[in-house]
């Protein structure tokens, strides 16, 4: 063997030993396990019941989509969850961060609250939440009643038509932090004179934000923006525990839909099929946000 | 010198994770494994005759294990490889045990009714819960023991139906009859203004909706399931009727349905429910709040004295893989089946004991009341175990639910239900 | 207007929100400090009018499981932690300095990881364990979290390797360093603060994941917090939201402590990340 040959070889392996325990729990974990679940959603696989997948082909896809009547509920619950959370999310962090950026002091202060519920489980909200909601011993309803909106209180999360809606702000709560520090890291990107030179020609401070921060503070936006799409899909853990997806089905998400599948049935074809399609949603609206908000310069 | 060491030090971690893990497993296994789920171990007290069990037999280690959330298929899973994870299971009414049942996984524990625990020694109704047909379709068996029954039953609020006027000779008056609909929502609007909900009824989930469903169907026809046994009745009028009487409580205000415990609790707990329609030893519980027994009466739907009421029960079974098959049929007699189990749980809780006997002497409350509890026991039914009840329930659940809410027409929800549950096997696994 | 009057607007506006925002994790720690009897009192009293230690005292005397969660939690999190930073930082050092065939597809691939639904994963790997007998372990919870973890851990790091001029590299290799040392000795320690973004991210995510938790750990012994707390509502049934509130406060103090100290590293952390995703 050449020394220049020696030399290469031994060059590919030190890359190999650096990447090692990446590509292992890589592809152990994340790589493996995706391509085996792309596959068992082209089958019918039942862990229980069966000894092996059969391929079905798209037949598993065409029955969820055109005949399973609980697909239908999860989706149509997943769209009407991910609108309101998307927007709640997004916009209240943003006036948020607009307004504590304007503070200059304590900025850091603000942003350590705003993200302390991020570092706390999401089951721990949600039991949280159940308890500030509780019809009769909870914090929301006493408040409402102490400052006379007694007619409106109910039981929020026991109620169908406003079940979804308490998640959405439960959710929105918990996760509107990261998205400030995003937009906090922005706003403090934009040069000061950018902003002195808008007000120097006039501009009061609503047209400041329209002129001069929220152009600038677009790429930041986009970043934002996917994250909270992405997550205003990945709903499971709210659900879950707080309304195990009651009242009736009225909760039940594509992504809560996809693990009942899994994990009390054990129907893994089924459940792949709802986490593929799940998948797919998000990554079509991702790139059509991308696609909007990077080239509409 | 460098290099190497790196490189050993990287390749080492890799291998020793599945060592470790190895060694995880390599536990000592204690002679038998009880499973059951966190209630059980709240409401009964399991770890205390698991110890006096373990006091008479020296020889013999017990390790009590908290059961998570049911899936029947995941035990399944195991137990189609040969093994399992416990040998006794303590807990499990109907619906759970389907599939576990249908895919006969379940010892047979009928060589245990003789003795003390012989057939004519349970209370009937009871022990017809655990009565099953073969899978194979030879005959019947007793896949599962009932060790405690739960009637549904309505609960009222002393203080609350004084006010209401609703009292008369030491006891709460009797709800008007369903056909005449005017007075019994009367009744129960005349409960509401002395407490923010006049009736509720305890919970719509999955499995209590059968019961919040059927009880008032079966009080008012003497049957519940279509005629052809096809399932819950769908189309009687006594079935629109119930249906459109709870749209119609819960759109007035007069009801509120809810479905967690928790929601529940909260509202019978804190004396803001006049009435409350669940299991007896649900709506006992509030005794042990107030610790007051005068605090509470028991009602029946109107009717439901002649036709009975709805009865489930919990049960504990075996799975056949087990190796301690033998050992956890002495365990399920001395510690499951013994007095101090199931009257602790009646005492403190109110779930109803299996034995007849254990109504006697050991009883500490409602000792006046067990005449009335027992007598609607006895003449009360146990729900259908259809083959496809899992898929069964869920789309129920879609309709029925969404349709006590005042969010889906009640002939629309029926339609529903029948066109879409008319493929299902609705064959009965229960031993009828 | 003057700008000190706005100032004061904005501010007392921020503040306000602030306190609306706040009033859960208030109230929580409020209720954790009430007495049962005062629980079940209705109409509720918002102002406590007794508060005691009792359900903190239940929860230290009675709730042993409790102490369980707590240590599975501990040792997943610390295990996670100490692997995700070996491997993203051998791994950061494989994508940020060296160039290889398919590293951008590579890359690319490892952070579409975090676009999809987790469950996608989690089917698999259940069947997986289910058969190395990996379920009810510590391993079990830690494998697949490092492998979560380490597309945050490779992206901050690889931007910290990436960002070491190569004056530097080639100044050592003129020293004689080999390529290890040049990792170990030289560039590791110009890292740190990556590093210490990268754990204090990993330890948040692994101290709070429920999914995987809940999924494979099905027997009670081996429940971490988040998913034992559920549990133990579950087992208590009824409305002790007193209880639970002191657990909750407990379960939380840890990472709240650990997050604040490390607020920096954090923000920091999580904002080169994304940018550079």
């Amino acid at each position: 063997m050449s020394q220049e040959l020696k030399r290469k070889l031994w060059d590919k392996t030190k890359l190999f030993i650096f990447l090692l325990p990446t590509l292992v729990f890589i592809f152990g974990f994340i790589g493996f396990p995706i391509v085996f679940s792309g596959y068992l959603s082209f089958t019918s696989f039942n862990y229980a019941k069966d000894a092996l997948p059969t391929f079905i082909g798209l037949q598993g896809y065409a029955d969820m989509i055109l005949h399973d009547s609980l697909f239908h509920t999860a989706l149509l619950n997943q769209i009407k969850f991910a609108i309101p959370y998307f927007f709640i999310t997004f916009f209240a962090s943003l006036i948020l961060a607009i307004l504590i950026n304007e503070l200059k002091r304590w900025v850091t202060l603000f942003q350590t609250i705003y993200y302390m519920p991020m570092i706390i489980s999401m089951s721990l909200v949600g039991i949280t939440f159940s308890w500030i909601m509780n019809p009769n011993l909870g914090l929301f309803n006493r408040v409402l009643q102490l400052v006379g909106l007694g007619s409106l209180t109910r039981n929020w999360f026991g109620d169908p038509s406003t079940a979804l809606y308490g998640l959405v702000i439960a959710r929105s709560w918990k996760m509107m932090g990261f998205t400030l520090v995003v937009f906090l890291g922005g706003l403090a990107s934009i040069p000061g004179d950018l902003r002195e030179a808008a007000r120097i020609d006039g501009a009061n401070f609503w047209q400041e934000v329209v002129y001069v921060i929220l152009p600038n503070l677009k790429p930041y936006l986009l970043i934002g923006g996917i994250w909270v799409l992405i997550n205003s899909f990945k709903v499971f853990v709210l659900p879950q525990v707080v309304t195990e997806g009651g009242p009736g089905f009225a909760t039940l998400t594509l992504y809560y839909y996809s693990w009942k599948l899994a994990f009390e049935r054990l129907s893994m074809g089924a459940a792949s099929q709802v986490a593929y399609i799940t998948a797919f949603i998000i990554l079509a609206l991702a790139a059509v946000m991308n696609y909007f908000l990077s080239t509409s310069d | 010198m460098e290099r190497k060491s790196v490189a050993i030090v990287l390749v080492l971690a890799i291998t020793i994770t599945p060592l470790f893990v190895l060694g995880w497993q390599a536990q000592a296994e204690k002679n038998l494994r009880v499973y059951a789920p966190p209630w059980i171990h709240k409401k009964f007290p399991l770890a205390e005759v698991t110890k006096d069990f373990e006091e008479n037999h020296p020889n013999i280690n017990v390790n009590l294990e908290k059961a998570g959330k049911w899936s029947a298929p995941k035990y399944i899973t195991e137990w189609k490889g040969g093994s399992t994870s416990f040998d006794v299971f303590v807990g499990g009414s109907g619906s759970m045990l389907g599939p576990v049942i249908s895919g006969n996984w379940l010892e047979p524990l009928g060589d245990m009714l003789h003795g003390t625990m012989a057939k004519d020694e349970f209370v009937g109704g009871f022990l017809a819960a655990g009565h099953y047909k073969k899978p194979n379709g030879d005959g019947t068996y007793y896949p599962a023991l009932p060790f405690m029954g739960e009637v549904a039953i309505v609960g009222v609020n002393t203080e609350i139906m004084k006010k209401s006027g609703l009292w008369e000779d030491g006891k709460p008056k009797p709800i008007p009859s369903f056909s005449n609909t005017e007075a019994f929502m009367n009744y129960f609007e005349k409960i509401k203004k002395n407490a923010p909900v006049g009736a509720h009824i305890q919970i719509w989930d999955r499995e209590f909706m059968q019961y919040n469903y059927a009880g008032p169907i079966l009080a008012m026809t003497g049957a519940f399931q279509e005629e052809n046994g096809k399932g819950f009745d769908i189309t009687s009028e006594a079935a629109h009727k119930w249906l459109g009487m709870l749209q119609e409580m819960n759109e007035k205000g007069v009801g509120e349905w809810v479905t967690t415990d928790a929601a529940g609790y909260s509202k019978w707990k804190t004396g803001a429910s006049g009435s409350f329609y669940a299991a007896q030893g649900h709506i006992m519980e509030l005794v042990s709040v107030t610790e007051d027994e005068s605090d509470i009466a028991y009602l029946g739907w109107p009717g439901s004295k002649e036709n009975g009421s709805i009865i489930w029960t919990h049960s504990v079974w075996v799975p056949k893989v087990s190796s301690k098959v033998q050992l956890a049929k002495q365990y399920i007699r001395e510690a499951i089946f013994s007095a101090k189990f199931q009257q602790w749980s009646f005492n403190n809780y109110g779930k109803l004991p299996v034995m007849e006997a254990y109504y006697g002497d050991g009883i500490t409350w409602f000792q006046d009341q067990m005449d009335t509890i027992l007598s609607i026991a006895n003449a009360s039914k146990p729900i259908p175990l259809y083959a496809d009840i899992d898929k069964y329930l869920d789309i129920m659940k879609k309709y029925l639910v969404d349709s006590a809410f005042g969010r889906m027409e009640v002939d629309k929800a029926l339609n529903k239900i029948k066109s879409e549950t008319e493929d299902l096997d609705f064959n009965n696994l229960r031993a009828e | 207007m003057t700008s000190l009057n706005r100032q004061r607007l904005i501010l007392g506006v921020v503040v306000i929100i602030t306190v609306i925002f706040l009033t859960p994790l208030v109230w929580m720690f409020i209720t954790s400090l009430r007495p049962t009897q005062e629980l079940f009192s209705y109409p509720m009293n918002i102002i406590p009018k007794e508060l005691s230690l009792e359900n903190y005292n239940y929860v230290f005397i009675k709730m042993t499981s409790f102490f369980r969660y707590f240590i599975n939690s501990l040792v997943v999190t610390i295990s996670t932690v100490v692997l995700v930073i070996v491997s993203s930082a051998t791994g950061g050092y494989a994508f940020g300095v060296r160039k290889f065939k398919g590293q951008g597809l590579l890359f690319m691939g490892i952070i579409l990881v975090l676009t999809v639904p987790y469950i996608m994963y989690l089917i698999p790997i259940y069947m997986m364990e289910d058969w190395m007998g990996l379920r009810n372990s510590w391993f079990g919870l830690i494998l697949p979290y490092v492998a979560l973890n380490l597309p945050w851990g490779l992206l901050i790091m690889r931007g910290a390797f990436s960002t070491i001029p190569d004056d530097i590299r080639d100044a050592s290799i003129v020293d004689g360093c080999n390529e290890f040392q040049l990792w170990y000795r030289v560039m590791l320690p110009m890292t740190k603060p990556s590093l210490a973004a990268t754990s204090i991210i990993t330890f948040v995510f692994a101290w709070q994941e429920y999914l995987f938790a809940s999924t494979l750990m099905s027997k009670n012994k081996w429940q971490t917090l988040p998913v034992g707390i559920v549990w133990l509502r579950d087992e208590l049934q009824t409305l002790v939201y007193g209880r639970l509130g002191a657990m909750i406060v407990l379960a939380v103090i840890p990472v709240l402590v650990i997050f604040y100290v490390f607020r920096n590293f954090f923000i920091k952390g999580l904002r080169e990340g994304m940018l550079k995703g």
